[in-house]
């Protein structure tokens, strides 16, 4: 018998006609919002809009800088942290590997443009993952059920930045909010989405949650 | 049952405005909330919960926690049901099942019990020697009685249907977890909560307060309960303390591993919140310990010391004060050491009637003033020389005890309906020994106290360390709750709290007894158990060392000692002890068995959480896979991606979907979702340095917009993987693996570039899943693609086979493969992810027919295509499948030199072949032995192996690739090939390119 979830997700987009010429792009997380559980604002799952997200890999820091810092007006940090404005968020994941977070497509398309694939290989992997949202007043022990890495706010403070697995999926988890409980940002490849996605939810389910579904993609 | 006769106290633990029924052996009884379920039974007296494992004998509640070897129960039914579970430790809850174990055929009449009248012909050891030890009549005597002994060995049920609950698992970390929240967990606590310390306390008792909660003890002049309050109290308005009750530590690992088990639902009784798990379980890195575990009292052993009504002196105290349940009219205590004064003074002043037997010849004159004087009859220099009765105590005699255990006088009958026995305190070191910290001995306190934990990250504090005294307890918590914080990076000044406790002024040690040995005239005799959950006497440990055994492991193995559920916690330093009496060793120089994970049992769902059903594993899915599902896909595993094999139309067998997918690339045009392919960027000056090492082939002259395949081997010169790279710039490449093998290939490249070629200035980045990857083949692929609104030109001139071209497919960038894996013409369509599911709507709208990887299969098999991990398993070179051209002999690459080996050199090694079947029909068994007369004798000469069979629509017959001793020198030869079933079919060995030799189609 075909999941609740798929039969949604199929009637949704037949009614959009998607079957035309042009193409229409899709999410694997495209579900409506809902409440669900003992208190709902314990756990806030929020799947975030389509990334334009950028791998960076550079072995010269000084290069790395001079070829972000007049677009982004970021620049390297030495340690596993993110840097964020409000054009983008650079995060470091490796000695020489960074994930650049545009704000815009247009941000992104120019970096892809300027690269020379030399000093600085700038390769795009916007598609290759989803970034969801983790807040409310639970979320640190929904991840504690999922990470073996210590999330507490004191050893992840705010722009901590790890590569981890979650759920057993291997993810990218960046720490964006102290209060309230706490929010995570959440970047897992596309095709572990949807797993990572029902395995969140069954974990918040002890708690109460709130699904907000995919924006337009 | 009849009422609870026995519940004549006030318990702190128990809420006697609500109580609760709940079912026993079929029968219904009433307890309290805050009961556990022995308390509760107790309430109505010390009947049989429980059968011994070899002699079946009745057996009562022993014990007051996880100790407990006698009363195991097996709580709930169908799928819910847990065997095992100590009723001690089980909270009574509304309506509760249990049932006893080990009884048949009920727990009042079990006819196993015919094992304790033939006991004189079941000695330890009788297993090993009538079954086990060899001779004619072994196997056939086992044969005879296993199922019988099968039936009767073994404590409780397995469950038989799917357990409902659910489990859950939880990380955790902190600067100190404290392990044991009595009177020493909690100082260490509150001393490491003051120090700034991220605090976990974890304890196996539903309230928290350990040893505290069963007494009247006073700390600084008021009730300690009062203190306890007061220190949780001070826990849980710091930040980042976590308590946790309920929760069994069951082991500990190398850096501060831990696991514990917390229950969650249990408590509550079936059916739990559905979104409560039943059981939680902790996975905790600690950078320190505290150990606070205290102790578990022992017994010394007399005759028939196993009756219903023989309790541990502690245990009464503490289902006395905690519960109010006194489950006898007439006490009789017998005592080695100081803590029974307790016990006796708190039952006395209940109005019972009690007699203590202190085998000392001195104890505390203070304490036996203080007991005297609320009625109990002290009786010095006695000790307890055996129980009558049989499924309840209905007396005893003491007798005067000499110091190593020895009656010396005539045995005095005593009226006693319940006995309590205290013959001293064994740490609970078994945490300690889960790290390898080895037990030293205690002679003052006659006891195995944990050792060199420090290093370790371990501090010892309470009863576990050997000390009894409250404020020697509450003292060391708070220097190890200090101790440990600063360890662990915490360093604050803080004063000294003043704790004190009420101990007794003039304390005097314990005397060690281990057995009385009655054997006076007159006196009862009867069993004497020193481990009462596996019935071990001890005869059984005076007939191991007659035997000859030494070493307390060999012990354990003949005897059984500290096996089973309880792993010996009342019975193995006595065992041991009794050991060294027999060969005149000291219980030092005997040592104690490894305590080893868990430290109680855990259950399965514990282990499991949440992995299971739709969890159990990651799942990886394309960009299409709701179209796939939705139209009849089934999916094969490759890795954890699920791939399409093939799509069955209503009432289509997979046979006749294969067919129809195959004849549909042949002579129209199929699509295939090929999303899984690896895809690695590279990027960087020195790609072509770093192709030209991992794979066998040259890459100097590839040119922009061009494609090559190439062959990549582990240093062995054995293939690994296989692809097609494209050139798309000057310094940019993409590099395609096979599905399963994506990320290792991935790791392949980092491994050399980062520890072997550091300076090589090369980039790899995986894009597998930035992109939807849709493979167009079959004649009239062409035609397809033309119809697609894009700025690509589709011609076979300005777009080749081995080519790759971008640019704007439907309005969206792609890039676009001329790649063949069918056979046919063939284009593989690279779009952004998003973007995939609408493509391949759109291709399916124009015509296309959607084929799985089993089509693929056929298609390329008939080619003679290898597909890595089938035609190759790690042994094979790209000679083997007659690949040679793919490698150069003009540069190096990893694996080349293996090529000079002798072996690698043969010509005579297994090579890839074709097969065709002499009988059209047959599809050959991939797997399949090969040989050439199928009728010699075992064992046959292998002659290699069948690697893919399938059925083939275009040859109308069945065919084969295989991997074949001398098999380029075989052409033409007939083979015969293996079934499991026994059979034989007969092969011609072929050319393994049987379709399209020229390679026309799919450059056309």
């Amino acid at each position: 018998m075909k999941p609740e979830w798929l039969t949604r997700y199929f009637t949704t987009r037949k009614g959009r006609g998607c079957v035309a010429e042009i193409l229409t792009p899709s999410h694997p997380l495209s579900f409506p919002s809902r409440e669900s559980g003992p208190d709902a604002a314990c756990v806030i799952l929020s799947v975030e809009p389509p990334l334009a997200l950028l791998d960076l890999r550079c072995r010269d820091k000084a290069a790395l800088n001079a070829f972000l810092n007049e677009p982004t007006g970021l620049g390297s940090s030495t340690v596993a942290a993110r840097k964020t404005n409000p054009k983008a968020s650079l995060s470091r994941l490796g000695p020489d590997w960074w994930q650049l977070r545009c704000h815009s497509r247009a941000l992104a398309d120019h970096l892809l443009d300027k690269a020379d694939d030399t000093l600085v290989a700038v390769t795009d992997i916007s598609d290759a993952y989803v970034a969801i949202c983790l807040s409310g007043s639970r979320v640190r022990d929904v991840l504690a059920k999922a990470a073996t890495i210590d999330l507490h706010r004191e050893a992840f403070p705010v722009d901590s930045v790890a590569r981890t697995l979650l759920g057993r999926v291997t993810v990218i988890v960046t720490c964006t909010k102290a209060d309230s409980g706490g929010a995570f940002d959440i970047v897992v490849s596309r095709s572990n989405a949807r797993f990572l996605w029902n395995w969140l939810i069954d974990a918040a389910r002890e708690y109460g949650y709130t699904l907000k579904s995919a924006p337009e993609a | 049952m009849d009422g609870a006769t026995y519940r004549v106290l006030d318990g702190c633990r128990i809420n006697k405005d609500k109580p609760l029924d709940f079912w026993f052996n079929g029968e219904k009884f009433t307890g309290y909330a805050g009961d556990t379920l022995a308390s509760a039974l107790l309430a109505y007296g010390a009947f049989p919960v429980g059968r011994g494992l070899k002699y079946h004998r009745p057996r009562g509640i022993y014990t007051a926690g996880s100790e407990e070897p006698n009363a195991l129960i097996q709580l709930e039914t169908g799928g819910r049901t847990q065997p095992n579970l100590r009723a001690t430790q089980v909270e009574l809850y509304g309506n509760l099942i249990a049932t006893s174990v080990n009884a048949w055929p009920s727990i009042n009449f079990d006819l196993w019990r015919v094992n304790d009248w033939l006991s004189p012909l079941l000695p330890a050891g009788f297993y090993y020697k009538t079954f086990m030890g060899g001779g004619v009549a072994t196997g056939r005597w086992w044969r005879l009685f296993e199922s019988s002994i099968r039936r009767a060995a073994g404590f409780g049920k397995a469950p038989s249907a799917p357990d409902p609950d659910r489990y859950e698992r939880m990380n955790a970390h902190c600067d100190v977890l404290v392990i044991g929240a009595g009177p020493a967990g909690l100082a260490a606590a509150a001393a490491a909560v003051k120090m700034g310390c991220r605090v976990i306390l974890a304890d196996e008792q539903a309230q928290i307060g350990g040893d505290l909660l069963a007494d009247d003890r006073e700390i600084n002049g008021a009730p300690a309960l009062d203190w306890v309050g007061a220190t949780l109290k001070t826990l849980s308005k710091a930040p980042d303390v976590r308590v946790l009750n309920r929760t069994t530590v069951a082991g500990l690992y190398d850096d501060n591993f831990v696991i514990a088990v917390e229950s969650v639902g249990d408590r509550n009784g079936p059916p739990a919140p559905s979104q409560l798990p039943r059981l939680r379980m902790w996975r905790i890195r600690a950078r320190q310990i505290v150990l606070a575990t205290g102790a578990h009292e022992r017994p010394y052993v007399f005759p028939n010391n196993d009756v219903p009504g023989v309790l541990l002196g502690h245990a009464i105290r503490h289902y006395a004060g905690g519960y109010g349940v006194v489950p006898g009219r007439r006490v009789l205590l017998g005592t080695t050491n100081d803590s029974a004064y307790r016990t006796a003074r708190m039952l006395s002043e209940a109005g019972l009637g009690v007699t203590l037997a202190d085998s000392r010849e001195a104890p505390p004159p203070s304490l036996v003033e203080a007991v005297t004087r609320v009625g109990v009859t002290v009786e010095v220099g006695f000790a307890i020389s055996a129980v009558r009765g049989s499924r309840r105590v209905c007396g005893a005699e003491i007798s005067r005890i000499l110091r190593d255990g020895a009656v010396a006088s005539a045995p005095r009958s005593m009226e006693a309906d319940l006995v309590g026995v205290s013959g001293g305190w064994n740490p609970a070191l078994h945490l300690a020994s889960h790290r390898g910290a080895k037990p030293v001995w205690n002679e003052t306190q006659a006891c195995f106290v944990p050792s060199n934990l420090t290093a370790l990250g371990i501090h010892a504090a309470g009863a576990v360390t050997g000390v009894g005294a409250l404020a020697d307890c509450l003292d060391q918590g708070h220097a190890a709750g200090r101790a440990a914080s600063k360890a662990a990076g915490k360093i604050r000044r803080t004063r000294k709290p003043v704790i004190e406790g009420d101990d007794v002024a003039d304390p005097v040690p314990l005397q060690k007894i281990w057995a009385v040995d009655n054997r006076q005239p007159g006196g009862k005799r009867g069993k004497a158990f020193v481990d009462l959950q596996n019935d071990v006497t001890t005869r059984d440990i005076a007939l191991a060392a007659q035997e000859n055994y030494r070493s307390v492991e060999h012990l354990k193995r003949y005897t059984t000692l500290g096996m089973g559920t309880d792993q010996g916690k009342t019975s193995n330093v006595i065992g041991l002890a009794l050991m060294g009496q027999q060969t005149a060793l000291e219980p030092e120089a005997m040592g104690v068995t490894t305590f080893r994970p868990p430290y109680t049992p855990i259950p399965f769902g514990a282990l499991v959480g949440r992995d299971q059903g739709e969890l159990f594993d990651p799942v990886r899915e394309t960009p299409m896979f709701d179209w796939h599902v939705a139209n009849g896909a089934i999916f094969e595993n490759v890795q954890l991606w699920k791939r399409a094999y093939a799509y069955l139309k209503p009432g289509e067998t997979l046979e006749q979907a294969v067919k129809r997918e195959v004849l549909a690339v042949r002579n129209g045009v199929g699509i295939m979702d090929a999303s899984t392919l690896g895809k690695i960027d590279l990027k960087g000056p020195d790609i072509v340095k770093l192709l030209n090492m991992v794979y066998t082939n040259r890459w100097d002259t590839l040119k922009v917009g061009s494609a090559r395949y190439g062959l990549m081997c582990r240093e062995d010169g054995m293939i690994f993987d296989d692809g097609v790279t494209a050139r798309l710039g000057k310094d940019h490449y993409v590099m395609t693996t096979t599905s399963g093998n994506a990320a290792i290939v991935l790791a392949w490249l980092e491994e050399w570039l980062q520890t072997e070629w550091p300076d090589m200035q090369v980039f790899a980045t995986s894009i597998t899943e930035a992109y939807a990857t849709t493979t167009v083949a079959g004649p009239t692929a062409r035609d397809l693609m033309s119809s697609l609104d894009s700025d690509i030109d589709w011609s076979n001139d300005a777009f080749p086979h081995m080519t790759v071209r971008t640019g704007k497919v439907m309005g969206v960038p792609a890039r676009v493969f001329r790649v063949s894996f069918s056979g046919e013409t063939s284009y593989e369509i690279n779009l952004p992810a998003r973007y995939g599911m609408a493509l391949w709507e759109a291709l399916v709208v124009r015509g296309a027919i959607p084929f799985g990887t089993e089509a693929l299969h056929v298609l390329r098999a008939e080619k003679g295509f290898i597909l890595v991990g089938q035609e190759t398993d790690g042994t094979v070179t790209p000679f083997d499948v007659g690949m040679g051209w793919a490698v150069s002999k003009k540069k190096d690459f990893i694996g080349k030199r293996s090529y000079a080996r002798k072996d690698t050199a043969r010509q005579d090694r297994k090579h890839l072949v074709g097969l065709l079947p002499v009988n059209k029909s047959t599809v050959l068994p991939e797997g399949g032995q090969i040989v050439d007369d199928a009728d010699q004798e075992a064992p046959m000469a292998m002659l290699g192996h069948v690697t893919s069979s399938y059925w083939s629509p275009m040859l109308n017959s069945g065919f084969a690739l295989a991997l074949l001793k001398n098999g380029r020198n075989r052409s033409g030869d007939t083979i015969h090939i293996l079934s499991l079933d026994g059979n034989a079919d007969e092969a011609r060995v072929v050319d393994p390119v049987f379709y399209d030799k020229e390679r026309a189609r799919m450059r056309g």
